[in-house]
């Protein structure tokens, strides 16, 4: 343990440790203790009275091999993630590439692309009911101009998926304004010197741009995975996990068992696997960084 | 000068001890608190009074009723205090389980008659059984519609006192009916009959999609329920311990009702238009519609078309297909002031609180049969329609009283996730397949429910 030696870097720590002091008394009391609480919980059949009884494994034994929600569960967060996040990042940076020209009125459109991000999740979670509408909704009219059948994008099992990634896709202003910041971040000279050496445009983004940018994408793909796994609101709103479990989401599984069920217990035990599922896959990520990540004046 | 001073003028260190203090004392506090018992829900209200918390979750326009209410009762009773709090939607029962489980539940809370046996199973409510058969005339169960109260029973003990009671009726466009000639339908009317008549309405476009349909209908599963018994069926055992919904009266239901869609009987998931009320804009002749719709039904309708109001169908063996569901309400078993929560619950289920929350401005069918009459008179009052909405109390007495599950959240999202799918032609899979694996899934639910 490091103890600083002098008197006055004793000082500067004990003020350090006094100005954090509100913010970790508020995380030992409402994010540890609960943290640790459900812990617990996942090893008791606790369901919201009485005395928690301790069962062991039985939560995880009964959630790996009885629980048919549970891999509705597994099978629906992952095909988001899947299908979200790639697409999240190519055209958020795509997105941020174009709003990154000089051209007149770039700061409006800057605005009009961010603003889905900042639109609030029941609002928008109407409005797409009205776009995704089967017979009367906006997309199946624009898509009924190609000859397209209409599709059922909220009601049939197959499709819903799609529906509900074109939602998310839709709000990744926010990815956009991180890149927006990252391209901003990269020296002119560079793409001079590129330039002068002869590359091309296409060249000068792969030479310079995304090796520049892999800290903002390595950002943008921790805390973009983070949030796709804990999918949530549009799917409480639009479809309640349905049709056929089809949107069954973890988060949604979790708050149906807890607050509906009132199996806390239970809902302990997925929201810890939701939980090493995502630790996992972010140390995953974070462990193959090394390779692909550039930092500017890193030593090697 | 010295360096550690800002402009504000405050020393850092000065600013440095206000914080460790403040730090000190809200950590301590918060420690503290977590450490020593909760504070009792309820407590004193001045000298020798009390304070009852009270939560409803009705909305806007229902809280100057409930404030004129307790206001009558406070007057009355000046030595309580009713603290009242409404929350609205869901968030309702979020705010009740979170409270369920710290015992800081309301003193007195509404619940609904499915919610009932989920509450007093858990030991949240307290059971009422001696209290009212201590102040039986002054309850008066035999003025409370029998089917709610065998749904306000949990083992054969009353639980909750009733605010309220719905039921579902069919109401129809007359000027629709007289444009195609079909006379109105006859008290008697069956399912078949009912079809018979709106498939005169059914339009479709020259690719053979509907374009219109007969009916607007609903597949909430406690009015479905009633259909179900209505055909001869049962969704649970007596002891509620196992779902046997794959019967084949039930198949034969539900078979009723999907070959009558796929003939244009009511509209598939996503074929009507969204946003608009399809009956209420004169697109669909028939709404199978909730006795609490009125008041809206009259607002939303206006002068657009005259409509009226017809009882359920009868079954093709001519049962009644009528299930009920109603609001009541409950006191918690961690109330410290269970006389005065008591005496505010009767006041509450009262002829005359009933009039003022039910009868007077139109609610749904009140929960004392005393209140009918005024019920009546204020429905009929200006001549609206619709004229025969007194179809709606008078049915409650042959009315089914299916029973509601304390697994009965869990019932609801399997229905919503199988049942519903089927019954709105989202997924082709007809009774056959489906009802098995509902079956299985709510019994897989009651074992786990049961560990």
């Amino acid at each position: 343990m490091y103890l600083p030696k002098t008197k006055m870097a004793r000082r500067e720590a004990i003020e350090g440790l006094l100005f954090i002091l509100p913010w970790l008394v508020g995380y030992l009391i409402f994010r540890l203790g609960p943290l640790l609480a459900s812990f617990y919980l996942s090893f008791t059949n606790y369901g919201g009275t009485g005395t928690p009884k301790w069962i062991g494994v039985g939560n995880y034994g009964y959630m790996f091999s009885e629980d048919p929600r549970f891999w509705d569960s597994v099978r629906s967060t992952l095909t988001f993630v899947v299908g979200f996040l790639p697409l999240s990042l190519v055209i958020g940076l795509g997105i941020a590439l174009l709003m990154n020209q000089k051209v007149r009125g770039i700061l409006l459109f800057r605005g009009i692309y961010y603003l889905p991000a900042v639109t609030t999740g029941v609002a928008v979670a109407l409005l797409w009911q009205f776009v995704f509408h089967k017979q009367y909704g906006v997309l199946s009219g624009i898509l009924g101009w190609f000859g397209v059948p209409q599709i059922g994008w909220l009601v049939d099992p197959n499709v819903v998926m799609y529906a509900f990634i074109l939602m998310a896709l839709w709000g990744i202003g926010g990815t956009m304004i991180v890149y927006l910041a990252g391209l901003q971040a990269i020296p002119s000279e560079l793409y001079e010197a590129a330039t002068i050496d002869g590359a091309n445009s296409l060249q000068r983004f792969w030479t310079v741009t995304l090796p520049l940018l892999t800290p903002v994408i390595f950002f943008n793909l921790v805390t973009g995975l983070i949030a796709a796994f804990q999918i949530f609101e549009n799917a409480y709103i639009m479809t309640g996990g349905g049709p056929n479990y089809a949107t069954y989401f973890f988060g949604l599984n979790i708050y149906f068992t807890a607050f509906r069920s009132l199996r806390f217990g239970y809902a302990s035990t997925i929201a810890y696997i939701l939980f090493v599922l995502i630790a996992a896959l972010t140390l995953f990520v974070m462990g193959t960084s090394r390779r692909w990540v550039y930092y500017a004046g890193e030593k090697e | 000068m010295n360096r550690y001073r800002n402009s504000g003028g405050v020393s850092r260190r000065s600013f440095l001890q206000l914080s460790a203090a403040t730090g000190f004392f809200v950590g301590a506090g918060a420690l503290l608190s977590s450490c020593v018992p909760a504070a009792a829900p309820g407590g004193q209200a001045g000298a020798g009074g009390v304070t009852l918390r009270f939560v409803t979750n009705h909305g806007e326009s229902d809280v100057p009723l409930f404030k004129q209410v307790i206001e009558t009762f406070m007057q009355a009773n000046p030595e309580i205090t009713i603290d009242h709090l409404d929350v609205a939607g869901n968030e309702f029962y979020d705010t009740i389980n979170a409270q369920g489980v710290a015992q800081q539940l309301p003193d007195v809370w509404y619940t609904r008659t499915f919610d009932i046996p989920v509450y007093a199973s858990k030991g949240w409510t307290t059971n009422l059984q001696a209290l009212v058969d201590r102040d039986s005339a002054e309850v008066r169960v035999d003025d409370f519609w029998p089917a709610q109260v065998a749904q306000m029973r949990w083992n054969n003990e009353l639980y909750a006192l009733p605010y309220d009671f719905s039921n579902v009726g069919i109401y129809y466009n007359k000027k629709m009916f007289d444009e195609v000639g079909m006379a109105y339908p006859s008290e008697t009317w069956t399912w078949p009959d009912l079809v018979e008549i709106a498939l005169n309405f059914v339009q479709k476009d020259s690719s053979g999609q509907f374009t219109r349909w007969g009916l607007q209908f609903f597949n909430w599963n406690w009015v479905f329920h009633g259909l179900l018994m209505g055909w001869g069926g049962k969704i649970f055992t007596d002891d509620l311990s196992e779902c046997i919904i794959d019967s084949p009266e039930n198949r034969e239901c539900f078979d009723f009702f999907i070959a009558a869609r796929q003939q244009g009987l009511y509209p598939a998931a996503g074929a009507a238009p969204a946003g608009v009320d399809p009956f209420a804009s004169g697109l669909l002749p028939m709404a199978f519609q909730g006795s609490w719709a009125t008041t809206s039904m009259r607002s939303n309708i206006g002068d657009k078309f005259d409509f009226d109001c017809a009882p359920m169908p009868l079954s093709p063996a001519g049962k009644s297909c009528i299930n009920a569901a109603g609001g009541a309400w409950g006191i918690a078993t961690n109330t410290q002031n269970l006389e005065a929560a008591w005496k505010f619950v009767k006041f509450l289920t009262s002829t005359e609180s009933t009039n003022t929350l039910i009868s007077e401005p139109l609610r749904s069918i009140p929960g004392r049969k005393s209140s009918v009459p005024l019920w009546n008179e204020t429905a009929a009052q200006g001549g609206l329609p619709p004229a025969s909405v007194q179809v709606f109390p008078a049915q409650m007495d042959g009315a089914n009283a299916a029973p509601f599950p304390p697994y009965w959240q869990d019932y609801s999202n399997a229905w919503n996730n199988l049942i519903a799918p089927m019954l709105d032609g989202v997924v082709t899979d007809g009774p056959d397949i489906v009802l098995p694996m509902f079956q299985q899934e709510v019994n897989r639910l009651i074992a786990q429910s049961n560990v």
